[in-house]
């Protein structure tokens, strides 16, 4: 288990490697530039040494290795093109509000979107499960700017309940901002979590249960949503990316200064440096959560657990037919 | 094709031609009896059909300001009314789902075909291609779309082309992920197994069996495709990616109104609201598609 984990950690270097290389391609050979000026070398750290060694030139892969070094080793962003500002103080300064705001997108969308699907799959093809299967499908349907317009209007300008257009310290703030980002991705949870509740009700353990006299909540809540459930955590990882983008939106609209914002503004400014850090701290987020899901996934899964500790050709197998059902 | 000449020639020889037993027929025949389906499609094709015929539904253009006409009411000259430049909103809407559509459809079926081809290089011909290619679709994959987009409009000039290319690249991964797997099913069948023996070329056996049977998780992921891409390029309108002034999309248009969204909050509305009817049906239509293409019939 503790090799499963430490290859799957292992694994998130190369990916964010390979996703920066990408950014930095596309971003690098731009007219102007900033990336461009940025110095190969960072005043006498041990990559310095090693350039000096083998004599390195000033072109884009020693920029793009200065770069990578930088951001590993050294938490370092470089400086903004025009104006000047650190990249890395803005970033830090940031990217609370936006994990803040993520966090709390995901946490509302498992809090509506499970109970609702549950609900659903327990009523199936009643008038409750045709509710929630219209309703969820219309909120996924409207882009979130949509959602966090109406979320204003009702609560902001009738209701008079919630801030808007304040200062992101208190709580009660990112409740509407939560709520948008939420009801985009709701639709997909609760779709999920009634096929998988309404599949685990069918199994032979279920009627075992229920011949044996249990109450009906104990056998929904107790024993069937435990296993329904551990699909859904195989899906959080693909949830989180399409949340981003609500993240971003809601970032916008409720002027937020997060991480999305940042970049709009500096994609408005040219400003390539600041684009680049943004980029990779958004990527390497979306995948230390997809590495966590997996881990999180073989942890719940016995099945998973069994085969890698038994025999471990045996999981390889297994995992491979896997991907290639999953896509 | 063998049914087919069966029956042609039974109905050359004066006999009626049993029922058509295609793979085709059956779903075309399924798809019909769903209603909500057939419905999703007709309101989806008949705003494509409204979007395109644009200049004979209004006599406005969507770019001339009338300043005296400032946030007019809906009235008989402007049927929705006018925005706060005084253009109508009925023709910014009807050109703005031009653009939007335009960039939708366009971009999902380049990405479809383009991930096609990668996926079907990938998955029949397996070997080193197939390690580059896949691994490089975990990568592309594992960068969030919109960033993706970003990026890439940031790097080749913002524009309309641009963006529509950005957002095809954006999302190959998915479709090329689901033809490579899809087509490594199929190959271990033991037809496929038998047309290689008996020395069939492969451009054969990909035109003739595989892209046969890859077909339907294509459609319905097609149909998704769309619907997710009309969300993100509404979005990325919003957010001034890719769209410039005074080229209306309907992203665009509620970024707009949104300055004026307690006062005069039509045009928002009406944005929300086209967007979603167009989503929805995309939907419905896909759902209705999944059940009639599932070989489990559901």
């Amino acid at each position: 288990m503790t090799k499963y984990i430490i290859k799957r950690i292992l694994m998130i270097i190369p990916i964010v490697l390979g996703v920066i290389l990408i950014l930095f391609v596309l971003l690098y050979f731009l007219a102007g530039s900033s990336i461009r000026q940025m110095p190969i070398f960072g005043g006498g750290d041990a990559l310095d040494k090693i350039f000096t060694f083998f004599g390195a030139d000033d072109n884009f892969i020693t920029k793009y290795i200065r770069y990578c070094y930088n951001i590993l080793f050294k938490l370092d962003f470089g400086r903004a093109g025009d104006i000047g500002f650190n990249v890395t103080r803005e970033l830090k300064y940031r990217i609370r509000n936006t994990l803040l705001l993520l966090g709390s997108g995901v946490g509302a969308t498992l809090l509506i979107g499970i109970p609702a699907g549950a609900y659903a799959a327990i009523h199936k093809n009643r008038i409750g499960d045709r509710v929630i299967n219209l309703v969820t499908l219309l909120f996924s349907s409207i882009p979130n700017f949509s959602v966090a317009f109406f979320l204003t209007l009702f609560f902001a300008v009738y209701l008079r309940i919630l801030p808007v257009l304040i200062s992101y310290t208190s709580p009660k703030a990112f409740i509407m901002p939560a709520l948008t980002i939420a009801l985009g991705g709701v639709a997909s949870i609760a779709r999920m979590t009634r096929a998988s509740m309404l599949e685990t009700l069918e199994q032979p353990y279920i009627i075992a249960l229920r011949s044996k006299g249990l109450r009906e909540a104990d056998v929904v809540y107790r024993h069937a949503m435990k296993n329904a459930l551990v699909p859904i955590v195989s899906a959080l990882g693909g949830l989180v990316s399409q949340l981003l983008l609500g993240t971003l939106v809601v970032e916008h609209f409720f002027s937020v200064p997060g991480l999305g914002s940042l970049m709009m503004t500096s994609v408005g400014m040219r400003d390539h440096n600041t684009i680049l850090g943004c980029a990779a701290i958004l990527t390497i987020i979306l995948t230390v959560t997809n590495i966590i899901t997996d881990i999180l996934y073989a942890f719940i899964n016995p099945q998973i657990r069994l085969l890698y500790a038994g025999k471990r050709a045996a999981y390889r197998e297994k995992g491979r037919r896997n991907e290639d059902e999953n896509g | 094709m063998k049914t087919r000449t069966a029956d042609n020639a039974n109905s050359a020889a004066g006999l009626r031609p049993a029922a058509p037993s295609s793979i085709w027929g059956d779903f075309l025949r399924k798809l019909c009896k769903n209603k909500t389906a057939v419905a999703g499609f007709i309101v989806f094709v008949s705003v494509c059909a409204a979007c395109a015929l644009a200049p004979y539904l209004t006599k406005w253009d969507y770019h001339t300001l009338d300043t005296e006409n400032v946030f007019a009411p809906p009235s008989r000259e402007h049927l929705l009314g006018t925005e706060y430049l005084g253009r109508d909103i009925l023709a910014r809407l009807l050109y703005g789902g031009r653009v939007t559509l335009r960039i939708t459809l366009v971009s999902t079926s380049l990405a479809a075909v383009i991930g096609c081809l990668i996926g079907l290089a990938a998955g029949y011909f397996r070997g080193r291609a197939d390690f580059f290619i896949s691994h490089l679709l975990d990568i592309l994959a594992s960068i969030p779309v919109f960033l993706l987009i970003i990026v890439t409009e940031t790097a080749f000039g913002w524009g309309r082309g641009n963006f529509m290319y950005a957002m095809a690249v954006a999302a190959v991964p998915q479709f090329a992920r689901l033809v490579r797997a899809s087509v490594m099913n199929i190959i271990s069948c033991t037809y496929i197994e038998a047309a290689r023996a008996l020395g069939v070329r492969h451009s054969k056996i990909i035109l003739r069996h595989i892209l046969h049977n890859i077909a339907p998780p294509l459609i319905i992921r097609f149909t998704s495709g769309v619907a997710e891409a009309l969300i993100i390029c509404t979005i990325m309108g919003y957010l001034g990616v890719g769209i410039n002034p005074p080229t209306p999309e309907w992203g665009a248009l509620a970024f707009v109104s949104k300055s004026y969204m307690r006062s005069h909050p039509l045009l928002i509305i009406l944005s929300s609201a086209v967007i979603a009817v167009c989503v929805i049906s995309v939907n419905l239509f896909g759902d209705g598609l999944r059940d009639a293409l599932d070989p489990r019939g559901t």
